[in-house]
């Protein structure tokens, strides 16, 4: 009979197929991080999403660091010493510093690394566009001249990454100038070189022996940060040991994993509201303020603290109590009032009235929050429609009047400015600023706060920005999450990062001992 | 036969313009703005417009089409706003994987479906018979990335047999590239761990892809050559002694051939439109999960390209079946001049 | 598409002739097709829950008393939410399937009734079609007119149809030799009503079945495309979108994976058994 034996040699080729692969699991020295997607630039003055900047922090370095556990406290790292006159700050570099290519690292690096980035406008540029000129001193000396004083230059210095000069020359002819080759290629002095792109599927990084920096023991050789979109997916890797550790995984799979055995959890603030819901002020009924109030009362908070389940609070305005300056402390807590949200609407004359949000998609959270406003309004007879689209969809939507509402999660990038933010975010033509509140008074106020050199009158001018913001209703704060990231046993020296969603400084992870 | 041939071309030529066209126009009245996206978040206003005068966009729809179809004939798709690279660089990375993953798949489902179709028809209303026949109909009901999921639920959560996703392990270095299929470059650099390797890695979904396309398959097949053993000619040499084994491979798999081919054409045409998903859930780094993660981010040049690259595949498929048939069923060769 | 495939099967594959398992599975599967019309028509008749409403202090629950298929990420009975899906999901199939139905009734007739020339040309046209790659349409429609149920209708609509033009023209020119045909229109019956009095009446049945078989297939395809987040969108309780919805919690929430792929899985199969078993009646009406 030829059937059987065929029947007999496809089992014993599919059995053979399921066993392990024989040659021993994994490199105890390399580290696998999933991370949320594929860069789709790993240039440091263009990357601005979380995956991107992965490569970039860890390749490049920066002129000065804080400390996560404190980030107003700054460290020293490609500059040692720093120093504000008015609108001029200098920094005294380090020396004997090199690139990964063999070059030295001097001045004329950090000029050309932010002449280029102010050209180009784009990255993490928003947070230093008020340079007005970089002068080289000496090779060891650079003056950095802001446009009127601002006294959060250095802590943004934090987060911008110093590339060569060299190689910002050398392809400064180019068509491009350069955009391509930055693209795809990174030259930087930082703890990790880059060393291949698998289009598709994954980076890898190798360690600086030639760092500056110190080292933990048992820190990894050889960096894989593998492009894994799907966040199930990234969770379910995690669970099963294929990665080490995984950029933005689920919520409940991240509580659920860091309590099992084999997993800790890595517990932290960074966020300043996850989801912010944002209501435009330009599209009826939206437009109207006692409409938004009556919003912002209506909406369950309770509802957001369960689905987030632990380390959760109800933010009271615009910036966390855990910030530096921040007055939210002072300020009156916002819970859900259904008796003063049905007089705010009854004053808004806009009982009975429907709206429609269009919300970026792939965040469970975000329509989570938007199916909330939904329940929640209903209880005030409003109709909500919700609808999903990609971020850049969702945003022009708003932006153009198609949707009266927004979701967005909120983190600041500068360990130290508030001001950035606000910018960003309530500010006339801020990128963020989806539902086009503006209030010129408000500008003026946050423009000036930097150039207050005395703490105290800094720090009541932001009280007073932040109750501008939340007494004009625009925003509905719907949670402020901590962030949870499992971290398997094996695994140690992951932190939280105060001023980003989630940060992968691998130069601080090593194996356990 | 020359005359056939060019004109199947010609009927190729407008179908790949067809879809050119379309999915070119439609994929342009989107209402983002690409340029935004490239530009990034938290970017001035000025940044987006020079963005998108570099990128031409600012330019009429006619024009930007004209310079599209231009660019087509030269094999040029345009650039991709997501990698930054010419999208023909892209498909010509991420090609071979996908085609790996189909004519791996593909092969074992030809083999598979075949051996059962022969199975069920020869005593067609047995026991062997109604349980296939039974299961396929039950299988037409799962949905491939359903199937996808459970299998990785079982494979990798739950067993920890198979890797989860990817086409090669995380940890390990993958063989120099030569050709892109990992199979062959592992089969060049002379390492047979490596050919394990991938195995592994395509086992999942290409079992996705199998299972899939057995359901439908096979129940096609199976009617194929049960129709051919009612036509007299099994009677006849039923009449003459025949044995059933005689009748089966002398004669009815011959006639069966070129039905039970149309149906495998057909097939192949399916899982090129549904590849995507298998991809997607698999994290299989082909053209399919190429566009879908372009798609996401409003990058078009890459989905009208898959659009055109797997038409493309569609047309030369049913042109080699064209001139299959004639080889293989003495009928149609008149048909076809 | 798969669509065209059915056909071959639907003269030659009979569940009836499996025997009495046959005809049990036959029985089942018209009792679930009736349950799934009474969920799609009065859904709020069958559900326990609104389902959309929050509560979440009962979040993720396992299938229970209160609650059969548990809850998802909202609280909310999933259970609920399958009932009320049928509604867009099947529905949805069955539009499509009925849309297409209805263009290629037309186009495949007037095909058929056509000199060859010309029914040359709108066969060519309908090859194609069969060439356009479904899902890659569904993708480019999506990014221009927005993602939703209607453009999940449009993009499969648009690769559907032609199988129904093969099949219908198929049958007109099948039926166009037919004594009474000839008869008719030796009469001088005109070509239009020839062809609504005593043509298309013909063509009804072949086109059920592949009707019924088809909106299998075509629920497939919608949940895959909602799946993928072309189609539905929250909190709508798409079958596809829950699956999609659900992945987060994979881990933690087995029952919020399972029961809709369940649902897909049966109201598919249910469509392919029926089908079948009107293949088998057709074919024995026929005498064939």
């Amino acid at each position: 009979m030829r059937a059987p034996r065929a029947w007999r040699v496809a089992v014993l080729l599919t059995g053979t197929l399921l066993l392990p692969a024989g040659r021993a699991a994994a490199d105890p020295s390399t580290f696998v991080y999933a991370d949320a997607g594929e860069p789709s630039t790993i240039d440091p003055a263009k990357a601005n999403v979380n995956f991107e900047l992965t490569i970039t922090r860890n390749v490049y370095d920066r002129l000065v660091d804080f400390d996560p556990s404190d980030p107003a406290h700054l460290l020293p790292a490609l500059a040692l010493l720093w120093t504000q006159d008015g609108d001029a700050w200098t920094f005294k570099l380090r020396q004997g510093v090199k690139f990964h290519d063999g070059q030295a690292f001097t001045s004329t690096d950090v000029k050309a690394t932010l002449d280029r980035l102010l050209r180009i406008g784009q990255g993490q540029s928003y947070l230093v566009d008020d340079i007005a000129s970089v002068t080289v001193i000496d090779p060891a000396t650079i003056r950095i001249t802001t446009r009127a004083p601002n006294v959060f230059l250095a802590g943004n210095l934090s987060r911008i990454e110093m590339s060569s000069a060299d190689d910002i020359n050398r392809h400064a002819q180019d068509a491009d100038k350069g955009d391509a080759w930055f693209g795809e290629h990174a030259n930087g002095t930082g703890p990790y070189s880059f060393v291949s792109w698998t289009r598709g599927s994954q980076i890898e990084l190798r360690r600086n022996a030639g760092w500056w920096g110190a080292f933990p023991k048992g820190a990894f050789d050889r960096v894989i940060d593998r492009f894994v979109n799907d966040g199930a997916t990234r969770a379910r890797g995690l669970e099963g040991g294929e990665f080490d550790l995984a950029n933005f995984v689920p919520r409940d799979d991240a509580l659920r994993l860091g309590h099992s055995s084999g997993f800790h959890v890595i517990e932290g603030n960074n966020l300043w509201a996850w989801p912010a819901i944002y209501l435009n002020m330009h599209l009826a009924p939206t437009n109207n303020a006692d409409f938004r109030d009556a919003l912002v009362r209506a909406f369950d908070y309770g509802a957001m603290s369960q689905y987030f389940q632990t380390g959760n609070v109800i933010p009271r305005g615009p910036v966390p109590s855990w910030f530096p300056g921040s007055p939210e402390q002072q300020e009156p807590p916002i819970t859900t009032d259904l008796a003063a949200a049905k007089d705010a609407l009854a004053k808004s004359g806009e009982g009975g009235a429907s709206m429609k949000c269009v919300i970026p998609s792939g965040f469970p959270e975000f329509s989570f929050a938007a199916t909330v406003l939904q329940s929640s309004a209903a209880r005030l007879g409003i109709k909500v429609s919700i609808e999903e689209a990609p971020f850049v969809q969702a945003i022009t939507a708003i932006k153009q009047d198609h949707s009266n509402c927004f979701v967005l999660g909120n983190a600041n990038l500068s360990p130290t400015d508030a001001t950035k933010f606000f910018a960003a975010h309530y500010l006339k033509d801020g990128f963020y600023n989806s539902g086009r509140y503006d209030d010129p008074a408000l500008d003026a106020l946050v423009h000036r706060i930097p150039t207050i050199a005395d703490q105290k009158e800094r720090d009541g001018m932001l009280k007073a920005a932040f109750e501008t913001v939340v007494q004009s209703h625009y925003i509905i704060w719907a949670a402020r999450p901590t962030t949870v990231v499992p971290e398997p046993d094996r695994i140690a020296g992951y932190r939280i990062d105060p001023a980003e969603y989630i940060n992968a400084r691998f130069w601080e992870i090593h194996a356990a001992q | 036969m020359t005359a056939f041939i060019a004109r199947r071309l010609a009927w190729g030529v407008l179908l790949l313009l067809l879809v050119a066209t379309l999915t070119f126009f439609l994929s342009r009245v989107v209402p983002a703005d690409p340029a935004a996206f490239l530009a990034g978040q938290n970017t001035s206003a000025a940044t987006v417009a020079r963005i998108r005068a570099e990128y031409g966009l600012d330019r009429p729809l006619p024009v930007q089409f004209a310079t599209y179809l231009g660019g087509l004939v030269r094999l040029d798709f345009g650039e991709s706003l997501r990698t930054h690279r010419p999208v023909a660089d892209d498909l010509v990375q991420f090609l071979p994987a996908s085609l790996e993953l189909l004519i791996v798949s593909f092969m074992i489902y030809v083999i598979a479906s075949f051996w059962l179709a022969v199975a069920a028809a020869r005593r067609p209303g047995g026991a062997v018979d109604t349980a296939i026949r039974l299961l396929t109909m039950l299988a037409t009901g799962i949905p491939v990335f359903w199937l996808g999921m459970a299998l990785q639920f079982v494979f990798f959560y739950r067993l920890h047999w198979l890797p989860l996703a990817g086409r090669f392990p995380l940890r390990d270095t993958p063989p120099p590239v030569h050709t892109g299929f990992l199979l062959a470059d592992s089969l060049i650099a002379g390492s047979l761990d490596d050919v394990w390797k991938s195995l592994r890695c395509l086992a999942m979904p290409a079992l996705t892809i199998v299972l899939n396309l057995l359901a439908v398959g096979t129940r096609l097949s199976r009617a194929a050559l049960i129709a051919e053993f009612d036509r007299p000619y099994v009677r006849t040499a039923r009449g003459k002694g025949l044995g059933p084994r005689a009748i089966l491979y002398r004669h009815v798999l011959r006639n069966a051939l070129s039905p039970v081919l149309t149906v495998t054409t057909m097939q192949f045409g399916y899982m090129l439109s549904w590849v995507i998903l298998v991809e997607v859930i698999f994290g299989w780094p082909g053209i399919g999960l190429y566009a879908y993660q372009s798609f996401e981010v409003f990058d078009y040049a890459p989905v009208i390209a898959l659009a055109i690259v797997s038409t493309a595949g569609f047309v030369l498929i049913n042109l080699i079946m064209d001139l299959i048939y004639p080889l293989i069923d003495p009928r149609v060769r008149g048909l076809a001049t | 598409m798969s669509g065209t495939a059915s056909s071959v099967t639907a003269h030659t594959t009979r569940l009836s002739s499996t025997g009495w398992p046959g005809r049990v599975l036959l029985i089942v599967a018209w009792i679930i097709a009736a349950a799934l019309a009474v969920f799609a028509l009065m859904p709020h008749l069958v559900a326990p829950y609104d389902p959309i409403f929050l509560d979440v202090v009962d979040r993720l629950r396992a299938p229970g008393l209160s609650h059969p298929f548990g809850t998802d990420e909202g609280g909310r009975d999933i259970l609920s939410r399958v009932i009320y899906g049928t509604r867009y999901s099947l529905g949805v199939a069955v539009a499509i399937v009925i849309v297409a139905a209805l263009i290629g009734i037309l186009y495949g007739a007037a095909a058929g009734m056509s000199s060859r020339r010309t029914d040359d040309l709108l066969m060519r046209i309908v090859d194609l079609f069969f060439g356009i790659p479904a899902l890659v349409l569904a993708l480019a429609l999506a990014a221009a007119i927005g993602r939703g149920l209607d453009t999940v209708v449009l993009s499969l609509a648009v690769v559907w149809w032609p199988g129904y033009a093969r099949l219908v023209r198929g049958e007109v020119l099948r039926l166009r030799e037919r004594p009474h045909v000839e008869a008719a229109r030796a009469l001088g019956v005109g070509t239009w009503s020839l062809l609504f009095r005593h043509i298309l009446p013909f063509v009804v049945q072949p086109v059920n079945v592949r009707i019924t078989t088809d909106i299998g297939y075509a629920l497939i395809a919608v949940t895959a495309l909602s799946f993928l987040g072309l189609g539905a969108e929250s909190p709508t309780p798409e079958w596809g979108l829950l699956i999609r919805d659900s992945r987060p919690y994979f881990g933690s929430a087995w029952w919020y994976l399972v029961f809709p792929g369940v649902m897909v899985m049966v109201t598919a199969t249910v469509c392919s058994i029926i089908g079948d078993g009107l293949a088998g009646s057709e074919a024995s009406s026929r005498g064939a």
